[in-house]
Order: structure tokens, then sequence, then C-alpha cells
């Protein structure tokens, strides 16, 4: 369905700093960003992260937020990123507006911070219902200039922000909104910090997507949105498209609760299924922006999965989650972002590390930065913890 | 606007009320504290050795889905949408506390690895082998209308045939006590429940028919007024409506509805949980199934957001 879904707007905000043009001008730079806590009272003070450099009182400055307000981390990012999406897309406040959030984490910072003092007190009881991660949605959509009409949390692991972005993609199909903001949001917590190193999936140095000797993957955190609307709806405003949610499709791998199947089974039909709503042929797509964690796991069942569906035909394939770290709810959101990056600069970020190819894999990653890249579609995958596998298509408005 | 093709095939529960026991049969439940989940044999839905290890949430989740999907003759559906508010807040629980009391070592991630939410509709996932359509709405009160609104667009469009679709909530002294201090659960008995129904776009079969889902954050009246219209309906067609409102404690918050009508509550039956209109709407199939409403409306209520879904009945009258 290429031209239908229209991107007219987006913002951003992760460890590669904040806004559109600093992403781009970081996926560009040697310096990668991806470093240990310094804003997460952690212990495992080793263990490499991308933390969005701001200190929670840095971000209520920057998002202007109204410092009585106690607010999580993640409604923090979310104002900054939606703020910026709603911004740029200039849209009119008149219009019917919904607000769509992939996050898991929700108020989990808040919680984990004051339970030991929940427990023994009644002080802090106005800060419990931070907990619910509506809260933390309906915090930002408050935040925007625009009355959001409907509201909703999308908390799929890993592919939250996917599939926010999917769902906000039907709710404009279905023309009971005008505009949707859709994308996700997550900071890192001790919970899920402390959770995936008992997994023992944490690379103790700067993760190595696809590379044969990868160790693990590397938590993020950041929060972006994109703003959708019909054609006709951009068109009739005469808002600059930015570029074409074109496909979209969301699969259960329904294997393991936190392992990949080995032939990467729901990762091949998400793929195939975004590519059958798109109506593309694997041979369409210039450039994957892989899930592509960096654990033994996630990059051989997904290369397997891409090696079924493009063969020998493989287009350019990279993970940026080398320069943001992987930034869980929110890596949809923020890979789709900087996929429209790609198609409005006609380049392809590094793969960063990337030394020596997998055995078992027939590709190798973009392991330098490619520039004057033509761009007509990129496949932009996001795959979950229970198996939850959503892949979308993202497509250049000059075709 | 044209009939909506979006109908329940069966439904299923397991909450404060006898497992699995029709709306009909429900009894008002205690007043006031914890009020857990009357749980059934689960033998006969998960082997032993699985069922050990599994959490309430996801047991009741499985149990409840195998019971709709037998009721309906589908074996696996095209997609499973959830809608939580609080997902797996035991297992969350229970890592978390470790770690705030303990602190950040020796950390067994058994917990994490089933504290998403989205752990119910994976597990039910794998549980059938379903590769389909699956996406889970954390979205406090209004968690399960916007899974039944993903549910209903996809199945309007043509985009699916038919959907499990389950609403789950596992209650824990911690948490309870927690949001009981926070006063989200105003002074009334907390309880749990998973619930599933077998939507689907074709009739055949069916028990009632979901009409629309409108939720509106900002312009409550307009929105239903706006809905009713587009079903040509005026108030006098509903009639029976059924609300989120307890023993009048939020009776502001519905006074925007119209006197005379027959309105009926749900939570007396369900208890306070976050999911708990899902039982609402358990109560509404069977009263649409066995005649006893023509059209039905479900009004839900949470943070300055309305949720009306609109029912009809299949019965010839």
């Amino acid at each position: 369905m290429y031209g239908q879904i229209a991107i007219t707007g987006a913002g951003i905000i992760s460890a590669l700093g904040v806004g559109l043009g600093q992403t781009y001008d970081g996926l560009l730079s040697d310096n990668c960003p991806i470093g240990v806590p310094k804003h997460l009272a952690t212990i495992h003070t080793n263990l490499p992260c991308g933390e969005v450099d701001f200190s929670n009182s840095q971000l209520y400055r920057l998002g202007a937020v109204d410092t009585s307000m106690v607010l999580p981390r993640s409604s923090l990012l979310g104002i900054v990123a939606a703020r910026q999406a709603e911004e740029s897309a200039g849209f009119d406040s008149s219009c019917r507006i919904a607000f769509i959030n992939g996050t898991t984490v929700g108020g989990m910072d808040i919680t984990e911070g004051y339970l030991l003092k929940y427990l023994e007190t009644d002080e802090y009881n106005n800060l419990i219902p931070l907990h619910l991660a509506g809260y933390s949605t309906d915090a930002i959509a408050d935040s925007l200039s625009s009355s959001v009409a409907f509201s909703d949390t999308i908390s799929t692991a890993c592919s939250a922000a996917a599939n926010a972005i999917a769902f906000g993609a039907e709710l404009i199909l279905s023309g009971r909104f005008d505009v949707v903001i859709a994308g996700g949001v997550e900071c890192i917590t001790k919970f899920h910090f402390n959770g995936f190193n008992s997994l023992m999936i944490l690379d103790n140095q700067p993760c190595r997507p696809f590379d044969a000797n990868r160790r693990g993957l590397n938590l993020g955190e950041g929060a972006a949105y994109l703003v959708l609307e019909s054609r006709e709806h951009a068109q009739s405003r005469k808002a600059p498209i930015k570029a074409y949610l074109s496909g979209w499709g969301n699969s259960c791998d329904a294997y393991h609760q936190t392992a990949s199947s080995p032939d990467g089974r729901g990762a091949l039909m998400a793929m195939q299924k975004a590519l059958a709503k798109a109506v593309l042929r694997a041979s369409d797509i210039d450039y994957i922006n892989a899930h592509g964690t960096g654990t033994q796991n996630n990059d051989l069942s997904e290369g397997v999965a891409l090696m079924e569906l493009f063969g020998e035909k493989m287009p350019y394939v990279g993970s940026t989650k080398c320069f943001t770290g992987h930034a869980t709810s929110a890596a949809g959101a923020l890979e789709a972002v900087i996929s429209l990056l790609c198609i409005e600069n006609s380049f392809i970020p590094a793969n960063l590390r990337f030394e020596q190819k997998e055995p078992a894999l027939s590709f190798s990653p973009v392991s330098k930065t490619l520039t004057g890249v033509e761009l007509r579609h990129i496949m932009s995958n996001s795959f979950g913890f229970g198996g939850n596998d959503t892949s979308l298509i993202i497509s250049s408005p000059q075709l | 606007m044209s009939k909506s093709n979006v109908y329940i095939l069966s439904a299923s529960q397991i909450s404060a009320q006898e497992p699995f026991c029709a709306a009909s049969d429900f009894l008002p439940i205690g007043s006031r504290g914890m009020v857990p989940c009357k749980e059934p044999d689960y033998k006969s839905f998960i082997s032993p050795m699985v069922l050990r290890r599994m959490s309430s949430v996801l047991r009741r989740s499985i149990a409840v889905t195998k019971d709709v999907l037998k009721k309906a003759g589908i074996e696996c559906p095209d997609a499973i949408i959830t809608g939580t508010g609080l997902g797996c807040i035991s297992d969350t629980e229970s890592f978390l506390l470790k770690m705030v009391k303990e602190g950040e070592t020796m950390l067994n991630p058994s917990k994490f690895i089933t504290s998403t939410p989205n752990t119910i509709g994976s597990q039910i996932a794998i549980h059938l082998g379903c590769n389909g359509f699956n996406s889970t709405h954390l979205h406090d009160g209004l968690a399960f209308e916007n899974a039944m609104l993903e549910s209903f667009l996809l199945l309007s469009r043509g985009e699916l045939s038919n959907v499990l679709l389950c609403a789950a909530d596992q209650l824990t002294e911690t948490m309870y006590s927690l949001l009981d201090r926070a006063g989200i659960w105003k002074d009334l008995p907390s309880s749990e429940a998973s619930v599933a129904f077998m939507l689907s776009s074709n009739s055949h079969n069916a028990v009632a028919r979901i009409d629309d889902v409108v939720i509106s954050r900002n312009n409550h009246l307009r929105e239903l007024e706006r809905m009713l219209l587009q079903h040509n309906l005026s108030w006098e067609d509903i009639d029976t409506i059924i609300t989120s409102d307890f023993g009048g404690m939020e009776s502001n918050e519905f006074a925007f509805l119209p006197q005379g009508k027959r309105i009926l509550t749900y939570k007396q039956y369900s208890g306070q949980f976050l999911t708990a209109s899902a039982i609402g709407t358990y109560i509404a199939c069977g009263m649409l199934e066995s005649n006893k409403a023509q059209k039905m409306l479900l009004v839900n209520y949470c943070r300055n957001t309305y949720s009306f879904t609109l029912f009809s009945s299949l019965c010839t009258n």
C-alpha cells in the first residue's frame, strides 16, 4: 500500500542526541556514544549501555516540563520526542489526533527507586500510580499542544514501538483519526538492566551485531515518534511528505519465551507479511535495518530468516543498535526514524565494530558508512521476548 | 454506516465467580479487601510439568483460551490480542522485591523472563502453536477496550477473519496494598480474572454482535452522539446500559447517561481490577445471547477517558 500512509513528522532522543540533526550527525560520526552508565544508579558500572546523556532534571528543562510534576524518566524522554514530532508536522489543532506509545517499563524507575519507602511509609503514596504504563503514556499525550482524542500503550517487549506504529497506521486507515503520533519510549531501569544481565546476554564491551565473535547486547534508551496521516490529509493541508509507511507485518514466533526459533519462523513471517502489505517483492528492499541485537541467538535466527527471504540477492543489512544500544520497547521507533533519515539523506550507517563474518550466514553487514545510495524501500525489524516479531517498510516519497 | 461484521462466538472466564460459569449464575462478591479468583482444576488444560512453573495469570489465561476455542470450534485463531492493566505482576513483583531488598547480585532470571506483560499473549501463542498476529495493550483501566478496538478494526477491514481477545489481570498482596493506599480501588473489593472472547467476522453460531467501540479522552458526549448517529440509533433504541460504576461511587462520572433506562453495573460481580470491564462484556454477552437485552451499551471510565461499546443481540424477536 505504497502512498497511503504518509509520514509528515518525526521526533527522536537517544544516545545519539536530541532531534533529527544530532541523530544524523551521530550516525555519520566515528564517535560511538555507547559507554558505561552515568545516570543509572547501578552497581554494574562496567556494563556499557546507550544512555541518553541527560539527567532527569536536565530532561525536565529540555522538555519544558513543570518540575512540580513527578514523572518517570520514560515520560520525560517521551515528551521531548513527541513534542518534536508534533512541531515538525505542523498540523492544525482541530485535527482528530491519537497518540500510540510502545513501552514496557512505564514508571518502573520510580517504583524501583521508592518501593522500600512505599512499604514503610505513606509519605510517597501519590507516586504509586506512576507505576502504571498508561500514566507515563498519558503524561506524554497531555504534554502535546493538541488535544489527544485517543491514547494507547502497546507493550510487546522489544517490538512495542513497531507495533504502536503499525496500530497507528490501522487507525489512519479506519478513518477515525486525521493524525496519529505513534512510536515508543523506554528508559533504562535497574529492573531490566539486571534482568538482561541475569540472562547473561549483555556484552561487557560495545556490541558487535552479526559478527562471528559477538557476545551480546548493550541496553539503550530513548524515545521516537512518527506523525502518520493519510496522503490525502497531508496533501490537503500542503504538508511535506517525508516518507511513506508502506508495509507492516506482525507474527508470533510461538517458540520460546526468550529465545528465537532456529529457523527464524516468526521473523520470516513478519517480513513476508510486511512485503505483502506493501505489495513489494523482496528485491525491492534496498536496506534492512535489522533487529541485530548482537546476541548469538537473535543475529543467527534473524540472519537465517533473511537468507530464506532474500536468498542470494541480499540487500544491504545493518544494525544501528551499535550506536544506540538496544532501546527495547523504543527500538522500533528509533530505527523507524533512523530509516527515515537514511531515505532523506541517501546513506546507510555503518554496522560498527564488524570484523568477522558469521560462518552460518551468507552475508556480512554494512561495515562502513555508505553515502550517495538512493534508497527506495527500507525494511526495519523489531523482534521481542515471547516471539513478538514485527517488520515495518518505510519508503521514499519520490518513486 | 453499514452494519458491523464483528461477532462474538464464545466467551469464557476465570474470576471471583465460579470458573467458567454463565453470567446468569454470577453472585455478588465481598464488600472490601482482596477477593481472589476461584480456580478450576487446570490439569485438563495444561500438563502438570508446565503448570508447576506457570504463574496464576498465565494458567488462567491459557485455560480460558482453550475453553473459548473449544466452544467456537476453532483450533488456532488468526490473532491473539491481549489487554492487561498490570501484566504479569506477580513475577514482576518477585524479581523487583528481590532486587531492591537483596541488591543487584545473585538474581535469577526466571521471574524476569515471565515478567513482561506480553508473556500472557505469547504463552497462549506458544501453547497453541499460533504464528498469527499477536499484540498486547497495557493501558490501565482501558487496556481491554483498546485491545477490543484493535480487534474490531482488524476484523472490520477484513485483515483477519477471527481474533482471540483476552483480558487478564492478577492480584498480588503487595500491589493490592500499594494501589489501595494510592486510592485506585476506591475502598471496593479488589479482584482479578482472565476472560477470553472468540471474535469472528462470520456470524455463524455467534452469540452477539459488537456494533462499535469508541474511546474518547477529550469529548465523550460528542463521540457518543456521533456513534449513535452513525448507527442510526437514538437513546430509545438502547434497552440496557451497563457501566463500570459501583454502588454510585462514580455517579458523577455517569450522570450524562439518560434517566429512566435500565442501567446495570458489573463490579459487584467482578470486583475492582484494571480489566474488569471484560467481566462486564461477559455479562453483556450472556444477556444478549439469552435475549434478555437487544441493544446494549457498555460504558467504562478511567482517568477522564470513556469507552463506549455497542452490542446487539442476534436473537430474532
